[in-house]
């Protein structure tokens, strides 16, 4: 049991891979060394998969790209309303971001939602995202104002919710990813040779498909009723 | 450390309420779904919003079990 | 495990931006680009669909007018033509009975004058009969001129008779 928990505790401390010397050592941990790897391979698959667009004969790659991108802006569209453009490559940078970094588990590299501080950098993200649409939008007055609606009575527990919503936001991606991290450690524990495999397909696919929808679709709906009403 | 041990136990008994929650939401769902399929879409969107709500609660009892037991 | 580092945040939100500078710029311009480019074409092409069907109808319309004028043309043109033709034939006609009675009249006269001579000769040569019969009944010769005369005063007398 000892034995279990040290390995646990080693697993989900935040290891530091290198540390740039300056201003006296930044440390990278390896979360972030991770991150860079899912931006490559994301930036890479761009390049290759935008390179040939064509207005008039679209090939098989691009109609399943542009089909994808569609669907994110009828979602944004149906979501926030009227100023939907400038949300939808955020959030699908979001998707693509959490998703990835939910599923590269399979590749056996950590996946970098299992650091708090990347979950927590992804909530601060949204929050400003949310408010601040609210106040570009409405203006300094209105955004006040919005934080009083539907009624003044609920004026604190509107501002409670300025920090309950990245607070929620972000425990609930690290807490799902790290319980099925737990769990597939203590699988391996057990029973190191079948047993994960299988139950990887759900945690890892799954989860992490469900966690990377609830994130951006809470971020989405939080920002639209930031901003909808003024229709 | 065996009082901690009961006291993660007990954090982690708010699955309980998420579990009684998301399983009456989905029901729910499902009977509004069966009566109204046009609206599935909606349906699902709203399910899947309160499922996300209400897995909060069991995602921060469990975080605290968590907490008190490597940190605590 | 719950420990936060700044330096870890801040380097994920560099990183979270910087991706999202470089999808915004490659991957959603560019695919939205595309799409609203498509969006452009089409509603292009279905305008100039709609303009040339409209000027398809124009043309038509034109055809038919033009049609129906050619039409009324012909329908003229044949009309003045059998309007001619029918004058021409008349005119025809008509000279063609001018000519046939002309040469009807010309015959009655030439007939009439043949009568006349005919008659003349008849009448000389009864006249030269009459002298000779007169003759032979007088047995002698009246060749002098009271005879002649007496002659021609008879044969007035029979002629007025006749």
């Amino acid at each position: 049991m000892d034995a279990f928990k040290e390995t646990l505790l080693e697993e989900l401390g935040t290891r530091t891979v290198f540390t740039i010397p300056l201003l006296g050592g930044i440390p990278v941990a390896e979360s972030v060394v991770v991150s860079w790897i899912i931006m490559a391979a994301l930036m890479i698959a761009t390049l290759l998969l935008t390179r040939r667009l064509s207005v008039r004969s679209p090939g098989k790659v691009q109609v399943a790209l542009e089909s994808a991108v569609e669907f994110l802006n009828g979602f944004v569209k149906t979501n926030i309303g009227r100023h939907w453009r400038p949300f939808a490559p955020y959030l699908g940078t979001v998707a693509l971001y959490i998703a990835l970094s939910n599923l590269i588990g399979i590749f056996g590299l950590t996946p970098p939602t299992k650091d708090i501080n990347v979950t927590a950098a992804l909530a601060l993200m949204s929050m400003v995202l949310i408010y601040g649409a609210q106040f570009r939008y409405n203006g300094l007055l209105g955004g006040l104002k919005k934080f009083a609606e539907p009624m003044p009575l609920l004026l604190p527990i509107n501002l409670m919710e300025v920090v309950i919503r990245p607070l929620a936001l972000c425990m609930r991606l690290f807490g799902n990813i790290l319980g099925a991290f737990i769990i597939m450690e203590m699988l391996k524990f057990v029973a190191p040779v079948v047993l994960p495999a299988i139950f990887s397909i759900y945690f890892d696919l799954f989860d992490g498909v469900i966690q990377t929808v609830v994130f951006v679709f809470l971020t989405t709906l939080f920002t639209g009723e930031g901003i909808k009403e003024e229709e | 450390m065996s009082i901690g041990i009961i006291a993660a136990a007990i954090a982690v008994f708010t699955g309980i309420g998420a579990g009684i929650g998301i399983g009456f939401a989905t029901g729910k769902a499902s009977e509004a779904i069966a009566r109204q399929p046009e609206a599935s879409g909606k349906i699902n969107s709203a399910l899947l919003l309160g499922c996300a709500l209400a897995e909060g609660t069991a995602i921060f009892g469990f975080i605290t079990a968590l907490l008190i037991i490597f940190v605590g | 495990m719950l420990e936060f580092h700044l330096s870890n945040i801040l380097f994920t939100i560099i990183n979270l931006l910087v991706l999202h500078a470089f999808l915004r710029k490659f991957l959603f311009g560019r695919v939205n680009a595309v799409l609203e480019a498509r969006a452009a074409l089409v509603k292009e092409q279905i305008s100039s669909a709609e303009e040339s069907n409209r000027q398809a109808g124009e043309l038509r319309t034109q055809y038919e007018t033009k049609l129906t004028d050619a039409h009324q043309e012909a329908a003229k043109l044949m009309a003045d033509a059998q309007n001619r033709a029918q004058r021409a034939y008349e005119g025809k006609l008509a000279q063609a009975e001018a000519d046939a009675r002309q040469l009807r009249s010309q015959a009655e006269t030439q007939i009439a004058a043949e009568r006349m001579a005919m008659l003349r000769d008849a009448r000389n040569e009864v006249a030269s009969l009459a002298l000779l019969a007169a003759a032979k009944v007088a047995e002698k010769a009246m060749a002098d001129a009271g005879d002649q005369a007496m002659v021609d005063e008879f044969l007035t007398e029979v002629g007025e008779q006749t």
